[in-house]
């Protein structure tokens, strides 16, 4: 039963869900509903989850003065002051709401602020045109860069106008910016998605017929 | 040791440096640089545009403080249009850090600055866990989706939800998404299923992840970063905070151009002396 419930209880969700789509009977639509019911209920407790399990393993690691137990300090005082302040509503000018607004958010902006900073020393010590491949990568990753920015467009409109006039077009930066996107970015999605697509309907029907079991820990 | 040799070792806090500086600057200079709107912005700008006053639109707004710069300018650029308009607007989130960014937009443009009024004009429907299955209730029946609003509302009591049943009710979906749960799920369970309007407007380097969708119809339009959420200011007429930040971001993008320029000029040169 260990075993054999999960087992037919991801078939019988499985096969619902996929029936749903193309069922419109109440004899499908309502166990389909109800399922989804319980799936919104269930990710409610799996917050209810991580609270716990937040608490479980941080609070012996600072009470211990385990490794790095500073760091588990902050976390958890973090979250035992939003969690009281919220007690006095989170709506705008609440305490709760400048908190969030004036620690959260200017943190939270500057972690993917520094990406800038790695991405600008990233592509210059290691962006090279070492092959025919990589030269086509970085002139289209610079036509999208400059295609992006109006300074791009300012500098750049009269060069590619001049070069596309002379093949009897009007094309500007955003135009060449739009065709790579649209053209060889999209191929190239569209084979990626596509077969992910084939890989996700694959392994899904696997589920739930049974056959793939490693979900449940085992081979 | 030459130029170019010393450029191709130039120690990383160099460009750290030179970075900030591209940024910072420029934010601190009067700078307006002219740019255009393009077609998949223009379409979300026009297909709201065409609404009759008190249609409905459904906003997801799914991101937090990190893609903030991106995003919260095109949804207080959406608002901005949508309450010119008269629209009614639904919103709710997937991500769990999103209210407070939400609560502050519809406060600053909603309340203060066109005087709508919560639950009647707009309705905000709070963070609701469980990502996909949210939006699948959401198609299904609204008030399954969300049983109550951000404040703890039943929704069935809001009046503006009157005589909404699902997203079929509304004309336009329009998901801000930084990420998973977001559009690729909008487009998967709501547009794919339904067949209703959906347009997005995502961080910039997810883009390019959604331009399959926006050519197969599948999203009728598409905002990509802040460049996007600058063209539908631009669309509507405002000096927004995307405006402001393209400053910045042209002379971010300028030097790493032109660092991987001189990186590879200096690449080649020395790798041709030392052979």
């Amino acid at each position: 039963m260990k075993k054999n419930g999960p087992l037919i209880l991801v078939i019988v969700v499985g096969f619902f869900m996929v029936l749903e789509y193309f069922i419109p009977h109440h004899f499908v639509q309502v166990p389909a509903d109800t399922i989804l019911e319980w799936g919104k209920v269930i990710a409610g407790a799996t917050i209810m989850l991580g609270i716990y399990s937040l608490v479980h393993v941080n609070v012996p690691t600072v009470l211990k003065r385990k490794k790095d137990w500073q760091y588990k300090l902050v976390l958890l005082l973090g979250f035992f002051t939003m969690l009281i302040l919220s007690l006095w509503g989170k709506d705008v000018g609440t305490p709760f709401d400048y908190v969030f607004m004036n620690l959260m958010r200017p943190m939270g902006a500057t972690m993917f602020a520094l990406l800038a900073f790695y991405i600008a020393s990233a592509a210059f010590r290691s962006f090279r045109a070492r092959s025919f491949e990589a030269t086509l990568m970085l002139i289209a990753a610079i036509v999208v860069m400059l295609g992006r920015v109006p300074l791009g467009e300012l500098i750049f409109n009269p060069i590619v106008g001049a070069i596309s006039s002379a093949f009897g077009t009007d094309a500007t930066i955003v135009d060449v910016m739009e065709w790579i996107m649209n053209v060889p970015n999209l191929a190239g999605k569209r084979a990626v998605l596509i077969g992910a697509a084939l890989g996700v309907i694959s392994t899904s029907l696997r589920i739930i017929l049974g056959l793939e079991r490693s979900y449940m820990g085992g081979d | 040791m030459g130029w170019l040799e010393k450029i191709s070792q130039l120690d990383r806090r160099w460009i750290f440096l030179l970075m900030a500086i591209a940024v910072v600057v420029p934010l601190l200079l009067p700078l307006n640089l002219p740019f255009e709107v393009s077609a998949p912005v223009q379409n979300i700008y026009d297909k709201i545009e065409a609404l009759p006053a008190n249609s409905y639109i459904f906003i997801s707004a799914d991101y937090d403080p990190a893609s903030e710069p991106e995003l919260q300018p095109f949804l207080k650029a959406v608002l901005k249009h949508a309450f010119r308009k008269d629209l009614k607007v639904v919103i709710v989130s997937l991500w769990p850090n999103a209210p407070s960014l939400v609560i502050n937009a519809l406060d600053e443009v909603g309340v203060k600055e066109f005087g709508k009024v919560k639950n009647k004009d707009f309705c905000y429907l709070g963070y609701k866990a469980g990502a996909q299955l949210v939006i699948l209730n959401l198609g299904e029946d609204l008030y399954k989706g969300a049983s109550t609003d951000y404040d703890g509302t039943d929704t069935r009591e809001i009046p503006l939800l009157k005589g909404i049943r699902n997203l079929n009710d509304f004309e336009v979906i329009v998901t801000i998404s930084a990420g998973v749960p977001g559009t690729r799920e909008y487009v998967q369970f709501v547009q794919a299923r339904y067949g209703l309007d959906v347009c997005s407007a995502c961080t910039a380097v997810s883009a390019p992840d959604f331009y399959p969708y926006y050519q197969a119809k599948q999203l009728f339009g598409l905002a990509g970063g802040m460049k996007g959420a600058a063209e539908y200011e631009k669309a509507i007429g405002v000096d927004g905070k995307a405006t402001s930040g393209m400053v910045a971001q042209n002379f971010a993008h300028l030097l790493i151009i032109l660092a991987i320029v001189l990186a590879n000029i200096a690449y080649f040169v020395t790798s041709k002396e030392k052979s």
